[in-house]
């Protein structure tokens, strides 16, 4: 995925690694990169780190398998290399105790950079010997590429955390704005129609892989925001829109975990809403 | 592009250069490919990847110079554009048949290439029943029985076949009776999966009856091979087609719903055994048993046990 870093924020990262080499300081062997997918991490250490250091990167599994790899190839190469685990949420307890071996001697000429989403989503063994490095990105930054990658509407920056999910509307989804458009219908009427209809709202949405529709996630994140911007009747209390934003922040993080069943997670929110609404089935 | 079209297309002898199967039918595949090849007299080859032909393509040998090329899930191929137009500008005389297992939609490759997609849908049970007929002397109601137990799936119904027929050659020269085919499942020779017993146990859970479903879920040892997640996808799926059904107040239930006839009348069936209050708490139960189970919170075993019990 091409990427061209005008938010500013790799090349921040960028100097700052520089400096520590011209001021003859090494850079630490064991860095955790700690950001959401699209974040730029990948192109850091391919495009950025490999040649402030002069070195290959090396990909690895992040199962026991690719672990035991790594470490053989570390012990091989006399070269410098970065040795790069692009998901560590996908490591088990075995590879984590692996990982442990060779973080202990790590090689003068060897850097070690794993991936995560969230920083404690490993073991404190692990956690107390990394050194992180966080990409995050303001909704000003998000703005600024949107607008160089020619993506103008105001929902971009809204629901996009990092410049990979701009490019993933830019290359694949295009349509943001009918995007919105529907979850507003289903926001004004998802507790006037009955329930045949309201569970008919999920034909809309892509609950398999694949599909050419509103993939789930994006669906719960623009609900989210237009939830921000809703005012309430006096009729509606602030604890009802409250539930409904809660209920929805449960779904979307369900979703996130990437196991549980789409059509069952959108069903479920569905009844939270109504409930919330207060219709009475 | 439609099945319909291709077929014209082999017909004809106007055929492209490059195809893309998807689609669950292997079998019909498979005669598609095996006739294409036949209609331009070439050989059919099957190879792992593109790659490895991308050299070749376009050279002239003394035995042939062309070649009908078929190739699984080339994901360099999908992924590549400089690759696709370099077989693009090669491939000349030659055909790629390229099966494509999980097309994606929304990929540059689908949409570029969504003019060479064809799609193999399951055939309808009266065209299944006359390819069946062209390879076994069934009757029409032995034949009906197969395509059920093989879920009208052309490419099983040809296994179960040849199965049978080799069965037949050890039994000495005997006709192909209606008989035999029960003869059959009795002897275990076709598997037969234990999805009526478990539609039979759905169907009591939703007519709200404890008694019976106890009672069948501790006597009926084919139940307890079934995989528990897909008891608890069936149970939800009929569940809420039975919701939709009961809370419609309409006349075109079909259009509003998205349900089949076939759904719709299984859930008549237990209209108002439920409360609407009652499907939803069911629903909500397995999504949480359907949760569990995958982020390992809850054990199997127990799963369906405590379901039902919960459920009740």
């Amino acid at each position: 995925m091409e990427f061209i870093d005008c938010t500013g924020v790799l090349d921040a990262k960028y100097s700052r690694y520089k400096s520590l080499l011209y001021n003859k300081q090494d850079i630490p062997h064991f860095l955790v990169f700690v950001g959401f997918p699209g974040s730029g991490r990948h192109t850091f250490v391919k495009q950025y780190l490999s040649k402030l250091l002069s070195c290959n990167v090396l990909e690895y599994e992040p199962g026991v398998e690719g672990v035991r790899d790594m470490i053989d190839t570390s012990y091989n190469i006399l070269a410098k290399t970065i040795h790069l685990i692009p998901d560590m949420k996908k490591m088990s307890k075995a590879a984590f105790n692996a990982l442990l071996k060779i973080l202990e001697e790590p090689g003068d000429n060897h850097y070690y950079i794993a991936f995560c989403n969230n920083e404690y989503e490993m073991p404190k063994t692990i956690h107390s010997r990394a050194i992180f490095e966080r990409f995050v990105y303001t909704y000003k930054d998000i703005e600024k590429f949107s607008k160089t990658v020619a993506m103008n509407s105001d929902w971009i920056p809204r629901i996009c955390n990092t410049p990979g999910e701009v490019l993933l509307f830019r290359n694949i989804y295009w349509n943001i704005d009918e995007w919105v458009d529907y979850c507003q219908k289903v926001l004004d009427n998802i507790a006037d129609v009955n329930i045949c209809n309201a569970l008919k709202i999920s034909s809309k949405l892509a609950l398999k892989d694949e599909e050419d529709k509103i993939p789930l996630e994006w669906f719960f994140r623009i609900v989210l925001k237009l939830m921000e911007q809703r005012t309430f009747t006096r009729q509606q209390t602030f604890n009802y829109g409250l539930g409904i934003v809660l209920d929805t922040y449960d779904s979307l993080a369900a979703v996130r975990t990437g196991v549980a069943n789409k059509s069952f997670i959108f069903d479920g929110w569905l009844f939270d809403m109504r409930e919330a609404m207060g219709v009475e089935e | 592009m439609k099945v319909a079209e291709l077929k014209a297309q082999i017909q004809s002898n106007t055929l492209k250069s490059l195809y893309i199967f998807t689609g669950d039918e292997w079998a019909v595949q498979d005669i598609y490919i095996k006739q294409i090849s036949k209609v331009k007299q070439v050989p059919l080859k099957r190879i792992d990847n593109i790659s490895s032909i991308k050299g070749t393509l376009g050279n002239k040998t003394f035995t042939s110079s062309y070649s009908v090329y078929v190739v699984r899930d080339d994901k360099e191929f999908i992924r590549e554009e400089k690759l696709q137009e370099l077989i693009e500008k090669k491939l000349s005389d030659n055909i790629i048949i390229f099966l494509w297992t999980k097309p994606d939609k929304r990929s540059k490759f689908y949409k570029k290439y969504a003019n060479s997609i064809v799609e193999f849908e399951p055939l309808a049970p009266n065209i299944l029943k006359k390819y069946i007929k062209q390879h076994i002397d069934l009757s029409d109601k032995s034949c009906e029985q197969l395509m059920e137990i093989c879920e009208y799936d052309y490419g099983r119904c040809l296994l179960e076949i040849d199965k049978i027929k080799n069965y037949m050659k050890h039994l000495g020269p005997a006709p192909m009776q209606d008989g035999i085919l029960e003869k059959f499942l009795k002897e275990g020779v076709i598997y037969r999966p234990p999805k009526d017993v478990i539609f039979e146990l759905i169907d009591v859970i939703l007519d709200a009856d404890a008694n019976k479903t106890f009672n069948m879920y501790e006597n009926q040892k084919q139940l307890k091979d079934y995989s528990v997640l897909g008891f608890i996808t069936l149970l939800y799926n009929n569940t809420r087609a039975l919701l939709q059904v009961q809370s419609y107040r309409g006349n075109s239930l079909a259009a509003a719903s998205g349900l089949s006839q076939w759904q719709i009348n299984n859930a008549k069936k237990h209209l108002n055994k439920r409360t609407n209050e009652e499907l939803i708490r069911i629903l909500k139960l397995c999504q949480r048993a359907e949760q569990g189970i995958k982020k390992g919170i809850l054990d199997e075993k127990y799963v369906v046990d405590c379901l039902l019990v919960s459920i009740f």
